[in-house]
């Protein structure tokens, strides 16, 4: 399962780089409002494919028709109430028209904002600034039984302090600090088996793998930047803790995800028509 | 150029020209031009003086016999530059030199009886409390009360103490734009054309001027309560260390206090009294004694320190309520030692910058982009903690170290603001030697009571000089050879070998009677004075007070003659004050602002000013209202520095690329020599005069 996910997370993540490349270079905001774009236009599609068009125009339709007679008959108590029924009983038909392509939908959804997340979950390291690498082992008693876990790094990282030990979370921390612009890899070793993360320094809007976990299968899809680490590696994972992407909008900084949510949507809603689909 | 009363006629369009410049920062519009154009042939704007460029490098506390001094021996080319093609004197300050009073004169053109600042603390007079001289917050609306909740009808606020118009705000009457970087008592800061960040009298994230935190798992070696801080006690347990971060006063949240309770329990009260709780914000320390480093979580972010290290800034939010409504600040850890003592200092936690809760900046969201621009940075009052020195919370090396981060932040913010320079008029404000000359004193004056041997920071005040003659080079390379650069200080400074006492001098000489003479130097301020039998109290570095009726709440001297002869007697006992055990005049001055003063303001203030002579200062307890059992004490804390005497011995400096007409400018002259830069009439009310020769 951990190798599907993995060559799954692969051809994925090298694909949205494909498409994501141009847009990078508008800055956040505005790749942001390029990307809700082709995001809100995809899930329109979609939608599309996977739900009954005829259907959904049918129950709106319908719907539309029961709320011109409830303006129609609104002195006529006993038709004004049953209109009622009837727009009850047709939304809720319309929900179950919508809700299997929707439920289809959160799988789409959720692989755009994973890939989304490597983007703009958090920015590179700025040159001079620091940072915490987390080293997350499987088994504490290796943190107890003298065998050192140690943290290499090439000379454009300066790591600046040894290996701070906390045992009640099984982890190893060290600070990091970038020195050169450029994409590293720190190797994190037990003295038998070794483990390299990337640490990117510099750029603009470039990916940036957080972590990098074990063969869990739901991990591995959450953190597609890097392969997973192997079973046989006393690590679980090492987390790399980059400081968040600020986008402003009139000064005030924004979720990403919200952004993403907001734009896609009025860019989806918008396009609709033009892509024929009944929502 | 324009005449005052056409200023004044013209008032209103330039207040419309500010509106139309405020919202159109970086690029004029075709209608700001032709509004422009407007004013000028209303005479509203003066073009030709739209074109001159001014920069102020504001220097509190340089002293002109040090810099004359550090110069003489080659430590300061940049000065010595800078006097050769221009000029440099002295300059005089205000009575009393004290930074918010000298500075307030500087900016408004004012002496003390006009802008209303006489000293960093005024006294409520009905409470006999102090409070800060520069702002006063404002509470919010009465709440509604549900349970321990508490919701306010309406936001709190703050407002300014300081009273007059600012020459940057004339400047923008007149169509000029500046920024102005950190200007002491300017907080909240006033609204004029361009941008400006507040400076000295912006308080902490809880309404103080700098309360630092120091958590020791050793905290019976410390007294129980100091000044400017608090320690709180923390234990180590499997290398592990929990600790709270305070912020201010949730208004959301109401307990009732545990003194009602307990009154009530004893049935000797039905009404309980309420207070708020302080929002905290919980942090972890996970020590390695291994790696001989630390791992901090607070809140969301982690970060490492190794013994004796400071923290990049960390930012603290701290929840009013849950995931609704929360207030951001930042802070600087520093890691002072690991074992075999756990000890962490906490700065004072700062307004945060990103995402002020009070506004710091004008327009707004200027500290904002700051933040983007530069990092997080100090904000509140004085970033150099002297009180944690001081209280030995840092030595002075730790000290030393802050200086220089504080130092370091401040010049990043000189080289941005000297490269986006747009603006007409440029100020910038360096507070470093004036905490150096407070704190490091000591260290180069062998005659001072607490000098110490340190072969570092005997050197250090000269130090932070050279370091300030570094930046002026900077400066002067990146101004334009028709920008008219000023240098100046607020005061200078003199050594601080001895503590006077002046409200257990005023007790001595039958001024004030206490209730319990027994209980002299102990409870709290003021709090054993028999009101009905005291003519005069002290509060304030250089304040003296008439305990009058109809102002005091237990006022017990009748205006009029009685006084007026009470003010003779006390000026005639000052002027005579002897210090037994040397033989010296410790007060060389006494000003009464009713009769010396000009303005509005000046009956607000202290009925005396005390003048104190060189080497002696007022005690740090006595201005708060606490009567220790001798009047004169030999002075051996780090705060070894001063300037809080007569103001005569302590003028500041003025050096500047144009010649200087006066041989004695004043502080208050400079700001009609700012005014008379742009072809501005000094309003009426400004006391000084140009002393600025016009550029040929």
């Amino acid at each position: 399962m951990a190798s599907v996910v993995s060559i799954f997370n692969t051809v994925l993540t090298f694909l949205f780089g494909l498409v994501y490349w141009p847009l990078k270079w508008l800055g956040p905001f505005w790749s942001m409002v390029a990307v809700s774009w082709l995001g809100g236009m995809l899930m329109v599609w979609i939608f599309g494919k996977v739900s009954d068009q005829v259907a959904i125009e049918r129950t709106r339709n319908r719907l539309s028709a029961e709320l011109l007679a409830l303006r129609l008959f609104k002195d006529d108590l006993r038709i004004f109430f049953s209109i009622q029924n009837q727009i009850l009983a047709w939304t809720l038909k319309y929900l179950r028209h919508s809700l299997v392509p929707m439920l289809i939908l959160m799988v789409p959804t959720m692989i755009l904002l994973i890939q989304l997340n490597l983007h703009y979950g958090a920015r590179p390291l700025r040159v001079g600034e620091q940072t915490l690498v987390k080293v997350k082992l499987r088994d504490a008693a290796a943190l107890g039984k003298g065998s050192e876990i140690t943290l290499k790094a090439p000379e454009s990282l300066k790591i600046e302090t040894q290996g701070v030990r906390v045992e009640e979370s099984k982890e190893v921390s060290w600070r990091v600090r970038g020195a050169s612009p450029g994409r590293f890899d720190l190797t994190v070793s037990d003295g038998k088996v070794s483990v390299t993360k990337n640490v990117v320094v510099g750029g603009r809007l470039e990916g940036v793998s957080t972590m990098r976990t074990g063969e869990h299968w739901l991990t591995s899809l959450l953190y597609p930047g890097e392969a997973p680490i192997g079973s046989e590696s006393p690590i679980e994972s090492i987390e790399i803790r980059y400081p968040e992407l600020d986008i402003s909008i009139l000064g005030t900084s924004v979720n990403w995800l919200i952004l993403f949510l907001v734009f896609s949507l009025g860019f989806g809603y918008a396009f609709k028509g033009v892509l024929g689909v009944k929502i | 150029m324009m005449q005052p009363g056409s200023e004044r006629n013209t008032r209103a369009k330039t207040n419309r020209l500010q509106s139309a410049e405020q919202s159109h920062h970086s690029q004029p519009s075709l209608a700001s031009l032709l509004l422009i154009l407007c004013c000028w042939l209303f005479g509203a704007v003066d073009l030709s003086a739209a074109n001159k460029k001014v920069m102020v490098l504001g220097i509190d506390g340089m002293d002109p016999k040090l810099l004359q001094t550090f110069v003489d021996q080659g430590r300061m080319p940049n000065f010595k530059a800078l006097m050769a093609e221009g000029d440099f004197r002295p300059l005089q300050t205000t009575m009393p030199p004290q930074s918010p009073v000298a500075w307030s004169t500087f900016m408004t053109g004012m002496d003390p009886g006009g802008h209303g600042i006489y000293d960093f603390i005024h006294v409520d007079y009905d409470t006999m409390a102090p409070y800060s001289s520069m702002a006063k917050a404002d509470p919010g609306g009465k709440p509604v009360n549900i349970g321990s909740w508490s919701f306010p009808t309406s936001g709190g606020g703050v407002h300014m103490l300081r009273k007059g118009t600012t020459f940057w705000q004339m400047f923008g009457e007149h169509g000029l734009r500046s920024t102005i970087f950190r200007m002491p008592v300017n907080f909240p800061p006033v609204k004029a054309p361009g941008r400006a960040l507040a400076g000295m009298g912006v308080p902490d994230i809880a309404g103080t001027l700098g309360t630092f935190s120091f958590y020791t798992d050793h905290r019976r070696d410390w007294p129980p309560t100091v000044s400017g801080g608090e320690i709180y006690e923390v234990s180590v347990r499997s290398n592990r260390v929990e600790g709270k971060l305070y912020g201010p006063d949730n208004s959301f949240r109401r307990f009732p206090t545990k003194e009602s309770l307990e009154l009530r329990e004893k049935g000797r009260g039905d009404s309980l009294k309420y207070e708020n709780p302080k929002m905290t914000q919980d942090f972890v320390v996970h020590i390695d004694p291994k790696a001989g480093a630390a791992k901090f979580v607070v809140g969301d972010q982690e970060f490492i320190l190794k013994e004796k290290e400071w923290s990049d800034w960390v930012h603290v939010e701290f929840e009013a309520i849950p995931h609704l409504i929360s207030v951001s600040s930042a802070g600087r850890f520093y890691l002072k030692q690991l074992s075999p003592k756990f000890e962490l200092y906490v700065t004072p936690l700062q307004i945060d910058p990103d995402d002020p809760v009070m506004p710091i900046s004008e327009p707004a969201n200027w500290s904002k982009h700051l933040c983007s621009e530069l990092g997080r940075f100090y904000t509140h009052n004085i970033p150099e903690d002297a009180q944690a020195f001081n209280h030995g919370v840092l030595t002075a090396r730790e000290f030393w170290d802050q200086m220089i981060l504080a130092y370091d932040e401040r010049s990043r913010a000189l080289d941005y603001l000297l490269k986006h320079q747009d603006e007409d008029f440029l100020f910038v404000y360096f507070g470093t030697v004036d905490q150096g000359c407070h704190m490091l004193w000591h260290f180069m004056d062998r005659e001072h009571p607490g000098f110490v041997q340190d072969d570092v920071l005997k050197d250090g005040i000269a130090k932070l000089y050279e370091m300030l003659d570094g930046r002026l080079g900077r400066v002067r390379e990146a101004i334009g050879k028709d920008t008219t650069l000023i240098v100046m200080s607020d005061h200078g400074f003199a050594p601080f070998y001895w503590e006077v006492n002046l409200n257990t001098w005023l007790l001595e000489q039958g001024f004030v009677t206490l209730k319990d003479p027994s209980k002299q130097d102990s409870g709290e301020p003021y709090s054993n004075v028999d009101w009905s039998r005291t003519r005069a109290y002290a509060a304030g570095l250089n304040g003296l007070y008439i305990n009058l009726k109809g102002r005091e709440k237990g006022g017990a001297v009748t205006a009029g003659a009685e006084y007026d002869a009470l003010l003779d007697q006390l000026e005639k006992a000052l002027l005579a004050m002897k210090d037994p055990r040397n033989g010296k005049s410790p007060v060389s001055l006494v000003l009464r602002p009713r009769r010396d003063f000009q303005g509005s303001e000046k009956d607000k203030g202290p009925d005396i000013l005390v003048g104190y002579s060189r080497g002696y200062r007022s005690s740090s307890d006595s201005p708060l209202g606490l009567f220790p059992k001798a009047v004169f004490l030999d002075n051996k804390s780090p705060w070894s520095g001063d300037h809080c005497i007569d103001y005569r011995l302590v003028p500041g400096i003025l050096v500047t690329n144009r010649r200087i007409t006066s041989q004695t400018p004043t502080l208050a002259d400079l700001t009609v020599s700012l005014l008379n830069e742009y072809g501005i009439a000094p309003p009426k009310e400004l006391i000084g005069k140009d002393v600025l020769e016009p550029k040929k």
